[in-house]
Parts: structure tokens; C-alpha cells; sequence
């Protein structure tokens, strides 16, 4: 990129960084509405149930089992709820577009914006059809949904595959499922069924010298409808292609206009080209002011058939074309249709969702007693895909739920969620965002609905020894996970199996529990002092400004320490995390090892 | 049972939506800013990062939460929420009426990109953040962002007069 343009856009960001002061965490909650943060009970739980016995100095949080939670309709009023009685309906917000009769409708068109924030829509031969407002949602340029259901217009991105096979660039969803890709720096178009390639298309000139400083390339492949491909490069006659069974064919009429514009305009990497279902032929583009030289012509919206037809010419540098099609816009996918359905059908409101990008995999979200609960599913995946292997939690009393995992997960920022999932055939199903009991009451709602068979969701992987799973799930049972909560690790090169945890116990406790016949540096204590009782027996003491609890319980060794220098009230709590974590499995409680 | 006498009972999610916004204000302001212009842009920032604030819970499980409030942002300045002031980067009959803060020649060009394009070519050849920050940012693919910034590059070029 050339120096002196990458230099002004340097000093223009840093100019903006001087010009708008930041966004603060202060300003931010006091912009908000004094209700702030919708909050998950079992977290407050956490926090304010957090006692030590004294009996057994066993360190135990309460949780609040009694909730039932009922689904309810939309604007329809809990009675049982022990948390909440508002109506779902009233964190729905109505929709920024207005709806679009559909009645009469194609199935597909273009829409053009006109500046005003107001957005036409027309069919294939540029006849006006509708008009509303631009719809809210992400800027994508490229394509839009007509929701045949609500008249809403959705802001989507063209169907493409979300997996691009190794070695090329891009890759989209042709109507029979397969994945059209271009490859090899542009040199081959290959169609992928699963992961096989099933065709190759022939470039238009072979050039066996061919380098990657080689001009010609395939530009993109549309294979939406009748699959067309451009071949050319920058500044050059762009050629668009047929492809028909394996070979290529000049597109009537692509040449011509191509002939008539070249080489004055971008055409060929307009966002809004696509090809008309209605024949295989024609094409509707949008042209845009040139870029590689100064000749143009006029910008709009083209039909090309025997010669190119302006079908809505532009008379506002702002005015852009975007393909629409009619279908349903929360059911992109096989997912997403499911999720949709069944939400649809216990009537809740649908809320916090993103769409599916074209991807398998669906992004969902309902109000539940006034909670966004997001739900998402993951196709041709166990729980460990989705979420990791690690310990589950218990599922409240009385639901089904032996099928129905509570598992503590994290992203990557660090903030810990509890999280409801299930698989179903060969999908997992996750629900986040709202407090367990509510999720796990919408998943028993959900399950019967999605018509697939519940199986056991696969969240321990190869627990060599049922003691670390018990440990585990004592320790994501009774604490709050801090950062990335209790999880399995396997480093075989150290350990053959352990399991960490970083817990917030109102101060950050650090849990490692392995072998002690691994290879293993013995937990050295000077001064250590003894803890026993009723057969427990654990050491404790500092070790360079950490506070260091540990026990041996049969063949492991289980440290706790936490970063603060020793002091009575931390050496209680750790002694009690170690008493009740050595006592949650029936082992044999040994020495300590303390140097 | 008796209570812990020295055990501090911590919530933790006010800290924890410090960090947050620690890490996600700086490109998203950005993003915003250079999207929709210095004010517009940062009172997109404020409405979104105050949705976040509201929403706290329901960000925790996605995965990509920047990239969702900068689509807030964006509903924040389609909406009108505000008192539709006006927009910096308006253009009326063709000729810009406030441009961003930054050199005129400049100014003007970049008013003439659209505002994903204003996006794509200021985080990356201005603040130099990767492609795949900016699409995480935008809370839009890396293809997408890619090529709103080469037509970005591309008019910038042409209207600045400068050799690619």
C-alpha cells in the first residue's frame, strides 16, 4: 500500500483517538437504567450462601432448590416464580422496519436504497414493488431475507460455506448442497461434496506457466442459481462463464456488457451481482463509479440480457442494490428451523439471537419470566465439542434430567456461565444467560419439541479414575468458578490425568489435584502446621508469600493455595476446602506430603 | 453454622464488566467513530457499552460480544434513539457538510466511503489492527471486511489522487 496514504490514515486514527475521549465502565452503567445487570441467582448464591460449618470445618454453599419455574406464553404473568413476575412481552422490541405485504410477492428481487434511509424494492425486470426503511442489522451489503411470515426484511449474508477447504480462498453454497470454491490463488474452481472434490472447473486459458503474477483468475463463483464464474483480471475485460455440467460457457450477453463497460467500472466485484432464476442466462448487476480508469457509465441497477437494460439508474451516491430473497429469516438452517419451531409453539418470545451466517449451526434466543435466554446449537457434535470436557453439575431435583447437563464453561474473556445443554441425535443443544433453574426448565419444554432423540450428553472423556470426576464436581458444586472454572487436564507428558480449578471462595483459591506417582515435585512446607480431625490429616503453612493447603487422599496428591500470605481466617477456609474435598470421595486419607 | 467473620462476600460482576470494557471500548469506539463520525460514533459507543451494562449475562455466552455491540452501536445510530442530531458525516447534495475530525483532503474522501468502508480502512491501515481484529470488531466476516477495505483503498486512491 503506498506510504503516503498509509501515513494519513495513520494520523487520522490518531487524530480521532485525540478528538472522542473514551467510553467508561462509569459512564456506561450510569447511561444504563438503574436496573443494571440482570443477575443469575445461583452467582448470588454463590456469593451470599458461602458459610463455613464449624462442625467439620466442611465449607458448603446453599443453593436455592425451591424455585419452580413454569414457561410461560407470551404476555402471560408467573405465579409461581419465586423471582420474578414480569410479563415476557415487555422486553420485546418492535421491529425498526415495518413489514412488506408479501402477498403476490416474487420469491426473489433487488432492493435499492435511496439515501433516506428508505430502501425499494423491485422484482428480476426492475418493476417497483414495495417500499420500507432500510432494515436494522449488521451492514453487510450483500443480501437481505423477506421473511414470508412476518413481511420483515433481514439483513443476511449470502449462503456460503462456513468451512473453506484448505488451499482456497472462498467458498459458497451451490442449491444441491455443494461447496464451490475457488482455489490455487485463483487458478482452479473446485465443487466439493462433503469433503471430496467432485469437480474441477477448466479455466478458460490454460496457461501452463500459469503463477500466481499471472493476471487472469477466477474472480467469484456464483453458484446460487445457474452457477456463473468470472475469469479476468484487474483492470482487464472480465469474462463471465456458465458453468454446466463441468464445463464453461460464455454467458450471452455478459460478454457484451462487459465489451460496453470494460474497462471502465468494478462491475464485476459489485456485492449485488447475482443471476436471475429465470433464466439461466441473465444477470442483474449493479454498476458502481469506476476504479481503474476515468471512464464510466451510468451507475444503477443493470439487466443483461441480449444487451444490457438499466433498469434503475442511480441518482444518489449513496444509493445501493442488495439481492433479496423470501424465505424465513429465523430459519436459515436445519437448527435454527427446529429451535424456532418449537420456541414458536410453547409461545415465547424470540430475543438475543444472530443469524446463522449460512453456517450449520444455529444462534437463538427466547424471554423466559423476563429472562434473554440464549440458546444455540452445534450440528454433528457431542458436548465436548461444545463445550470441553469437564465436570457436571448436578440438575435441580425432579426434572429429567439425567439426559440434561449443568456444565460451568467460560469464554475466552474470562467470564465464567453456567450453562444447560443436552444433545439430541447427533446435536448438542446449549442454553445460556439465564439462572439454571428457568434454563433447565425451557430444555425439558424444548426437548419434546425439536423431534430428535434425547441421548446422554458426553462431557468426562475418559476418566481414567472416578475419584477426579467426584473431586471435580465437589469443587464446581460448591464454589464459583474464577476466570476458567474446574476442568479436566490432561498433560500426559507430566501427569497421566489431574484436575485444576481456580475458585473464588471471596479470595482466589488455586486447586491442583494429581498422582502422587507422577512426575511430580513434592509440595515442601517449612513449618508447616498440621491439621487432623476425625481422621483427616492435611498440612498447612506458607511457601514464598503463598498460602499452601495439602493432603494425600490414596495415590493423589491435592494441593489448594492461594496467593496471599498466611493468615487465620484463609488457613481455615483452605483446610475446609480440603477436608470437604478429601471427604467427597471414599479414599484413604495419608500423610501429607510436606517436604 | 455461624458466618464468616472475615470471608468478604463478592458479587464480582462490576469488576468483571470493568475488565470487559477495558478490553472491548477501544475498537469498538473506534469502529464506531470512524463509522459514523466523532460525536454520532461515540454516543453509539456510550448507547452500546450501556446495553452491555443492562445485558451483562446474556453477553457472557457469545462468542464474540464486541462484535455484537458494535451491531448495537450501529442499531443505537439507525434508531434515532438520540435527538437525531446531526450526523457528522451527512452529505447533502453531494457535498459534505462536517467531516471528521482529520486533514479536509482527507475528510472528504473519506465521507465519500460508505460506513463499513470508513470502518474496515481506518482500524486497519489507521489504528493497524489485523484483519481478523476488524472483522471480530465488526462483528462481520473476514471476507467482508476485506473487501469493504480494498474499495475503501481503492476510492481513497482515486479521489486523493494517490498511486496505488
Amino acid at each position: 500500500m503506498n506510504d503516503d496514504l498509509t501515513r494519513r490514515l495513520r494520523d487520522a486514527a490518531a487524530a480521532l483517538d485525540d478528538a472522542v475521549e473514551p467510553v467508561t465502565a462509569e459512564a456506561a452503567r450510569g447511561r444504563a437504567p438503574a436496573r443494571g445487570p440482570s443477575r443469575r441467582p445461583m452467582l448470588i448464591g454463590a456469593a451470599v450462601a458461602l458459610a463455613v460449618v464449624a462442625v467439620g470445618g466442611l465449607l458448603v454453599l446453599n443453593r436455592d432448590d425451591s424455585a419452580s419455574v413454569d414457561i410461560l406464553p407470551v404476555g402471560t404473568t408467573s405465579t409461581t416464580s419465586t423471582t420474578t413476575t414480569s410479563t415476557t412481552s415487555s422486553t420485546t422490541t418492535a421491529p425498526a422496519t415495518p413489514p412488506v405485504d408479501t402477498t403476490g410477492l416474487p420469491d426473489e428481487g433487488f432492493a435499492v436504497t435511496n439515501g433516506d434511509g428508505l430502501m425499494h424494492l423491485y422484482d428480476g425486470a426492475g418493476t417497483f414493488l414495495a417500499e420500507t426503511t432500510i432494515p436494522d442489522g449488521p451492514d453487510n451489503d450483500s443480501w437481505m431475507t423477506l421473511d414470508s411470515r412476518t413481511g420483515l426484511l433481514v439483513d443476511t449474508e449470502r449462503p456460503a460455506a462456513l468451512d473453506v477447504p484448505a488451499g482456497c480462498t472462498s467458498a459458497a453454497v451451490g442449491r444441491d448442497g455443494g461447496r464451490w470454491a475457488i482455489c490455487d490463488e485463483g487458478r482452479t474452481i473446485r465443487v466439493y461434496s462433503g469433503d471430496v472434490v467432485s469437480m474441477t472447473v477448466p479455466t478458460p486459458a490454460p496457461d501452463p506457466d500459469w503463477t500466481s503474477d499471472t493476471l487472469g483468475r477466477w474472480r467469484w463463483v456464483d453458484p446460487s442459481g445457474p452457477v456463473l464464474a468470472l475469469w479476468g483480471g484487474e483492470c482487464e475485460v472480465p469474462t463471465t462463464f456458465l458453468v454446466q455440467d463441468g464445463a464453461i460457457i460464455d454467458a450471452p450477453g455478459v460478454a457484451l456488457l462487459s465489451a460496453v463497460l470494460a474497462p471502465g467500472n468494478d462491475w464485476w466485484e459489485a456485492p449485488a451481482t447475482k443471476p436471475l432464476a429465470t433464466d439461466g442466462a441473465d444477470l442483474i448487476i449493479e454498476v458502481l463509479p469506476g476504479l481503474c480508469s476515468s471512464e464510466t457509465v451510468a451507475p444503477g441497477v443493470y439487466l443483461v440480457d441480449d444487451e444490457p437494460v438499466l433498469l434503475v439508474p442511480y441518482d444518489d451516491v449513496a444509493q445501493r442494490a442488495t439481492w433479496w430473497v423470501r424465505g424465513c429469516a429465523e430459519c436459515g438452517n436445519r437448527l435454527e428451523d427446529a429451535i424456532v419451531t418449537a420456541l414458536a409453539d410453547l409461545g415465547l418470545a424470540g430475543c438475543c439471537g444472530e443469524p446463522s451466517h449460512g453456517g450449520p449451526n444455529a444462534r437463538a434466543g427466547a424471554t423466559v419470566d423476563g429472562q434473554g435466554i440464549f440458546i444455540w446449537a452445534d450440528a454433528h457434535a457431542d458436548a465436548r465439542t461444545s463445550h470441553g470436557t469437564g465436570p457436571r453439575l448436578p440438575s435441580p431435583d425432579g426434572s429429567a434430567r439425567d439426559r440434561i447437563a449443568v456444565v460451568s464453561s467460560s469464554n475466552p474473556s474470562g467470564l465464567g456461565e453456567t450453562i444447560v445443554t443436552f444433545s439430541c441425535s447427533t446435536d448438542t443443544f446449549s442454553l445460556g444467560g439465564g439462572d439454571v433453574d428457568t434454563m433447565v426448565g425451557l430444555a425439558d419444554e424444548l426437548i419434546p419439541r425439536l423431534g430428535c432423540g434425547l441421548t446422554s450428553p458426553v462431557l468426562v472423556e475418559d476418566a481414567a479414575d472416578d475419584r477426579l470426576e467426584v473431586m471435580a464436581e465437589w469443587l464446581a458444586t460448591h464454589f464459583t468458578p474464577a476466570g476458567f472454572g474446574p476442568r479436566w487436564e490432561a498433560e500426559p507428558a507430566v501427569v497421566e490425568q489431574a484436575v485444576s480449578a481456580r475458585l473464588d471462595a471471596g479470595f482466589i483459591v488455586e486447586i491442583d489435584v494429581i498422582l502422587l506417582d507422577a512426575l511430580f515435585e513434592d509440595v515442601e512446607i517449612p513449618d508447616a502446621t498440621r491439621y487432623e480431625q476425625d481422621g483427616f490429616v492435611a498440612g498447612i503453612g506458607e511457601v514464598d508469600g503463598i498460602t499452601v493447603a495439602t493432603f494425600t487422599c490414596d495415590d493423589y496428591v491435592v494441593s489448594l493455595a492461594s496467593d496471599e500470605p498466611i493468615r487465620t481466617d484463609l488457613g481455615t477456609v483452605l483446610t475446609s476446602m480440603a477436608e470437604g474435598l478429601g471427604r467427597s470421595i471414599p479414599c484413604e486419607i495419608g500423610e501429607p506430603v510436606i517436604g | 453454622m455461624r458466618e464468616p467473620d472475615h470471608l468478604e462476600v463478592v458479587d464480582g460482576t462490576s469488576d468483571r464488566f470493568d475488565r470487559f470494557v477495558t478490553e472491548v471500548e477501544p475498537p469498538l469506539r473506534r469502529a464506531l467513530v470512524a463509522a459514523y463520525g466523532a460525536d454520532v460514533g461515540r454516543e453509539a459507543a456510550a448507547d452500546a457499552l450501556a446495553w452491555a451494562w443492562e445485558n451483562f449475562d446474556r453477553l457472557r455466552a457469545m462468542t464474540n460480544p464486541g462484535g455484537y455491540l458494535y451491531r448495537v452501536g450501529q442499531s443505537s445510530t439507525r434508531r434515532g434513539r438520540r435527538d437525531r442530531r446531526r450526523t457528522e458525516l451527512r452529505v447533502v447534495d453531494g457535498a459534505q457538510e462536517d467531516r471528521l475530525p482529520v486533514e479536509p483532503a482527507l475528510a472528504e474522501a473519506l465521507a465519500r466511503l460508505t460506513p463499513s468502508q470508513r470502518a474496515a480502512v481506518l482500524l486497519i491501515d489507521g489504528w493497524g489492527v489485523t484483519l481478523q481484529e476488524a472483522a471480530d470488531t465488526m462483528g462481520a466476516r473476514v471476507s467482508t471486511v476485506r473487501t469493504h477495505r480494498r474499495r475503501a483503498l481503492d476510492k481513497l486512491r482515486i479521489d486523493l489522487g494517490v498511486d496505488p
